[in-house]
């Protein structure tokens, strides 16, 4: 490998461990499976490392590589058949870009790592465990905490909301 | 997001919540692609010089994933060993296409790719099924690699150039050092560093996979002939060895004065053997190197004809909306908008009013629509269309401030105030002018200016949309066309000389039922010759079909349905069946059927019949010419004294075999069927130009006059492209000789060219596999097909939107007409033959209507939604209840112009297992075609359901036909390993 291809190389690198998380998180939120996420956020880079030379700040380069990413994610969905609505996809945008913005991701994981100790019934605790840990399907949930599985989707829906109000109000603190 | 419609910012927070717990308490962290992304990236440089062969190899760290490593190392054999030989053995350098094929099955663990695909790689539960075959195309140089996310890769090799070692060796054994090295547990043979490459080469190269890998060995086309040459190369260097030996010995010999005759003439033979080893070895390479490229050519083919598939899909799908949009804007009124001056400006009060109604918010009066068009509105009135005219009126030049101005347009608008008052239509228009008599002049002429605009400018508008959109709509068709074209040639070229021809089938998507098209209008077709295929491909190759090869409607034409026959003077009856749709919970489907008038047994036209027949070389099999014979000879017994019968036969030369004889003569008819010999190649051309002109000699004109085409369709030698023989066809029929096509054997069955040219000729295409179908095609139906009851058979269907939210026709895609072709007599079209049934499946989605909806009672006390509409006098409430409506055209055999035929269909809500047997059988042949061919549409069909259907609705079925098919289901559903 040449000089000029190495450093080319290093730089990419540099990018992809900056950039990858994010990128793959946001694929995700957008509605990708993780497998379908890995294969995105590498083709990203790629579409990255192929196009001009420009000099970028951090939030320029996510920013374009947020854009790359959802159009690789909307040729892949018209490849399978699905066209996807542009309407929600902006709403998604601005809902990303807030709970996103400088690092806020990791601060808010933090405070929602917080929360789950203090503000969430053991009850729900559990229901939350089962869900998300062992994967366990709404009906196994119910069946172990007596409930109804309709019952267990609003439960844990309104634990989400609980939490979501509990990280908001740490974040801003 | 396409999966939930209706996402508001309350659900996408939510979600992101979601995330966050999965990622917090499920560990759904995101992985560490580094690696891969710069492997990925390094193998989307282009090419520079030569090949550039960046290879890494590691091994996964559990060594329950070893097996991810072999079939990693699989893939790299596979691909070094086209690799190795394009730049090493013959020195091609610089490939532009450089493609390398591997197929890795890959067990449990994810598969680690360098490369994305252009193709979804097909999934199933336990394993992945990659197909690489796109990688490294055009410009992109295939770069290995395999790796872990949380190893570096272990092995870097080569960057710059193939490393010599590689060359060297024929790049296999290469490879498996690097195994070998990155992984012990591959490491079981002798490695590389028991001695050079070159002594590691000979010793059994393709047997030094570990155990795990040889079990699921990629099956490579090539790797017979890699071993054959890998063997040879190693008994000619052991004879080279002996020879290298024997002759010392005979230097030895020599020197003490012993006789080494004999030593010598055993070097000699060494000689020899080994002489022949290279040639043999030469051989073998050039025949791998051949078939490497037609691989390569074959691979970069299939990737194209992907490629224009998915353009034509999309182009297809713009054409649909741009033909919706432009009806809708035909249809929809476009009376300018209502606009009417209010109050005028004076000087006193410089600000005029102007009420404005939309003309589309009186029809349907939504809020939305309304604010956008006053704001476009608004926006009119300051544009430079409204106030350039305001600018060029004299008195308003004239102006000082207008003379001053540097941008009269702009300076007009800077003062210019539009406002819409409380009350939506009307428009408050007011000019800040230096003296009350100037803003209201001027107030004025922006008000007078706009009407004129707005007058002019709404009809002018819509019409050069719509002249645009039709211009566009035109443009596209035109590259439906092209791409069409295209795909057919590519397929053909794909299929290269040897190899069945068969002409793609894109499955016609759902049509919303809007404007013009709420029509659907295709030709008829009576053809089976797809069926006969599918069964040859099923029981006798016992393979699954190519999609192309299954054409779903000559699937279902291949059986006997029981519909009437016309009481009335119409050459056939139609007969049209709605119930539920078995696939597709919800939808309905429509069977349109058609039975043609039967000729009476004592019909005695008399037929004029010239058969031409292929007897070149590669008719000379059991299933071909022997399989013709015997039909004709059954046909022979069938024809009456006054018919007449020649047999044309065509090689390399054509020939006339038998002169029109009267059918009385049958022994010699027989006699000539009887020394027909297969040999020499084929010149279609030359002989159907000479079976047409016997047909015209002898021509009938109170009777049938036809040319029976038999063939496997090898028209290779003289002009046989299919656009000639089109012509010469197509001509022919208008002269009233018509065509019949039977089709023979496998191998190079052309089967697009000869589905073309029965089109072409009003005729019929028949595929004979079988004893039992020469029986079927050339004793109970060529009768039916001989004598053509109608020709240029259209049916349109007007899709009553009310009902149908999307119809979807199911086969005959290659039949489909352009809706104002359904008028035009110019138009060929399908025929007819006596006794003939024709029937066409319709999917639909019905729309939500008040008549889907379950029945109540008519609410006594309060107006209902249908009843708040002007109540539909009788008989629009009847014609609004209406499904459907079918037309047909069809001429006489003899006639040229159309006649219509016109009966509205209603749905009766009937459950599809009510429906007629022949309704069910036929509906099951349907869905097995779709599943064959696996189409998108196919639903919740598969081979067992369509199975269960049809063996409930095998009816009389005299012949036996439809407990064949329960057999052919049955074969596909083994075959397919479902």
């Amino acid at each position: 490998m040449t000089t000029a291809m190495t450093e080319q190389s290093d730089e990419l690198a540099f990018l992809v461990r900056e950039h990858q998380a994010t990128v793959w998180r946001y694929l995700r939120f957008l509605g990708c499976e993780a497998n379908e996420a890995d294969d995105l956020t590498q083709e990203t880079f790629v579409v990255l490392f192929q196009s001009a030379e420009a000099d970028r700040t951090s939030t320029q380069t996510a920013a374009f590589l947020r854009g790359i990413a959802r159009n690789r994610l909307l040729m892949l969905r018209r490849r399978q058949g699905h066209e996807p609505s542009t309407v929600e996809w902006d709403l998604a945008e601005q809902v990303w870009t807030q709970a996103t913005a400088d690092g806020h991701w990791q601060d808010s994981l933090d405070a929602l790592a917080d929360c789950l100790e203090t503000a969430v019934q053991p009850r729900v605790r559990r229901a939350i465990d089962m869900h998300y840990t062992d994967r366990a399907s709404r009906e196994e949930i119910a069946r172990e905490l007596e409930l109804s599985p309709e019952g267990v989707k609003t439960m844990l829906r309104r634990a989400r909301s609980a939490l979501r109000e509990c990280v908001e109000r740490k974040v801003e603190r | 997001m396409s999966d939930s419609p209706e996402l508001n910012t309350d659900d996408l927070q939510d979600r992101l919540v979601d995330q966050m717990l999965g990622e917090l308490v499920g560990k759904q962290t995101p992985p560490d692609l580094t690696d891969r992304v710069l492997v990925a990236a390094d193998a989307s440089r282009p090419i520079d010089g030569q090949v550039e062969f960046a290879a890494r190899l590691a091994s996964r760290r559990s060594t329950g994933r070893i097996f991810m490593v072999a079939a990693s190392v699989a893939l790299l054999l596979t691909a070094a060993v086209v690799a190795g030989l394009q730049t090493h053995w013959f020195g091609l350098r610089k490939p532009k296409v450089f493609v390398a094929t591997a197929w890795v099955r890959i067990e449990e663990e994810k598969p680690y790719i360098a490369y994305r695909l252009d193709k979804e790689p097909e999934e199933s539960k336990q394993s992945k099924l990659i197909d690489l075959t796109t990688m490294g195309r055009a410009k992109h140089a295939p770069r290995l690699s395999v790796g872990t996310e949380t190893e570096p890769s272990g092995v870097v090799v080569g960057t710059q150039g193939i490393p010599p070692e590689f060359l060297q060796s024929d790049g296999i054994e290469y490879f498996d050092r690097l195994a070998a090295q990155a992984s012990p547990a591959y490491a079981g043979q002798p490695s590389a560093e028991s001695g050079t490459l070159h002594e590691y080469m000979p010793t059994q190269p393709h047997k030094s996979d570990p155990p795990e890998f040889a079990a699921e060995t990629i099956n490579h086309p090539l790797s017979a002939l890699r071993n054959r040459i890998a063997d040879s190369e190693l008994r000619r260097e052991l004879l080279e060895a002996q020879q290298e030996a024997e002759r010392d010995v005979i230097e030895r010999d020599r020197a003490e004065g012993k006789d080494v005759a004999d030593q010598v003439a055993k070097v000699h033979r060494m000689e020899g053997q080994i002489a022949n080893h290279r040639t043999k070895e030469t051989l073998l390479k050039d025949r791998m190197f051949r078939q490497l490229k037609d691989q390569a050519r074959a691979d970069e083919k299939q990737a194209e004809v992907n490629l224009q598939k998915s353009e034509l899909a999309r182009e297809m799908h713009v054409y649909n909306v741009i033909t919706n949009r432009v009806a809708r804007m035909r249809t929809e009124s476009r009376a300018p908008a209502r606009v009417a001056p209010l109050k005028e400006a004076t000087p006193e009060d410089a600000t005029a009013a102007v009420s404005v109604a939309d003309p589309k918010s009186e029809q349907a009066p939504k809020r939305g629509r309304r604010s956008q068009f006053v704001e476009t509105q608004t926006a009119l009135i300051r544009s430079p269309l409204v106030l350039e005219r305001v600018a060029a009126q004299p008195e308003i030049a004239a102006l000082p401030e207008i003379q001053a101005a540097k941008n009269p347009v702009g300076w007009l608008a800077s003062r210019l105030s539009v406002r819409k008052t409380d009350n939506d239509d009307v428009f408050r228009i007011q000019f800040a002018g230096s003296t009350p008599e100037v803003a209201a002049q001027i107030t004025n002429a922006v008000v007078e200016a706009y009407f004129k605009v707005q007058a002019v400018d709404e009809v002018y508008r819509t019409q050069r949309v719509l002249e645009l959109l039709e211009e566009e709509r035109a443009r596209r068709q035109v590259r439906i066309a092209q791409l069409q074209a295209n795909l057919v040639n590519l397929n053909a070229e794909k299929e290269g000389a040897g190899g069945d021809r068969y002409e793609p089938i894109i499955d016609i998507p759902f049509i919303e039922p809007k404007g013009e098209a709420a029509l659907s209008t295709f030709s008829i077709d009576v053809d089976t010759a797809s069926y006969a295929n599918v069964r040859q491909y099923l029981m006798q190759q016992g393979v699954l079909p190519p999609p192309a090869a299954v054409r779903v409607e000559e699937l279902v034409n291949y059986f006997d349905y029981d519909y009437a026959g016309p009481t009335d003077e119409t050459p056939f009856a139609s007969h049209v069946e709605v119930a539920g749709c078995p696939w597709k919970q919800g939808h309905r489907l429509v069977r349109v059927a058609l039975k043609g008038k039967e000729v009476a047994a004592d019909d005695d036209r008399p037929s004029n019949l010239v058969f031409l027949i292929d007897v070149s070389g590669s008719m000379n099999d059991p299933v071909k010419l022997p399989l013709l014979k015997d039909g004709m000879k059954l046909l022979a017994q069938q024809v009456k004294n006054n018919d007449r019968v020649s047999i044309v036969v065509y090689a390399g030369q054509e020939g006339l075999a038998l002169e029109s004889t009267p059918g009385s003569q049958r022994e010699q008819i027989r006699a000539v069927l009887d020394d027909l010999q297969p040999g020499g190649s084929t010149n279609g051309e030359g002989g159907i130009r000479l079976a047409y002109k016997i047909a015209r000699d002898n021509f009938l004109a109170e009777g049938v006059n036809r040319v029976i085409l038999c063939t496997d369709g090898d028209f290779n030698v003289g002009v046989s492209d299919t656009e000639s023989l089109k012509q010469i066809v197509a001509q022919q029929a208008k002269s009233g000789v018509f065509l019949t096509v039977l089709g023979f054997g496998r191998g190079n069955l052309n089967d697009a060219m000869m589905e073309t040219i029965s089109n072409r000729g009003n005729g019929n295409y028949y595929y004979i596999d079988s004893q039992a179908e020469a029986r079927k095609v050339f004793v109970d139906q060529l009768r039916g097909t001989l004598v053509t009851i109608a020709k240029d058979v259209k049916i349109q269907i007007e899709f009553n939107p009310n009902h149908v939210k999307a119809y979807r026709l199911i086969g005959y895609e290659n039949r489909i007409m352009a809706a104002e072709d359904f008028n035009d007599d110019k138009k060929d079209a399908g025929e007819i033959g006596a006794g003939h049934t024709v029937t066409a499946f319709y999917e639909i989605v019905s729309a939500d209507t008040p008549a889907q909806r379950p029945q109540v009672d008519a609410l006594k006390y309060q107006p209902n939604a249908s009843q708040e509409r002007a109540e539909p006098a009788g008989d629009e409430q009847a014609i609004e209840a209406e499904l459907l409506t079918l037309k047909l055209r069809y001429k006489d055999p003899d006639g040229e112009t159309s006649k219509l035929l016109e009966f509205p269909v209603v749905d009766r809500g009937g459950r599809f297992a009510r429906a007629s047997r022949d309704f069910q059988f036929g509906a099951a042949v349907a869905s097995f075609g779709m599943v064959l061919r696996g189409s998108a549409h196919r639903g919740d069909a598969t081979f067992d359901a369509v199975r269960e259907i049809a063996a409930n609705a095998l009816g009389e079925d005299s012949h036996g036909y439809r407990a064949e098919f329960l057999q052919l289901v049955e074969r596909a559903r083994k075959l397919s390993g479902k």
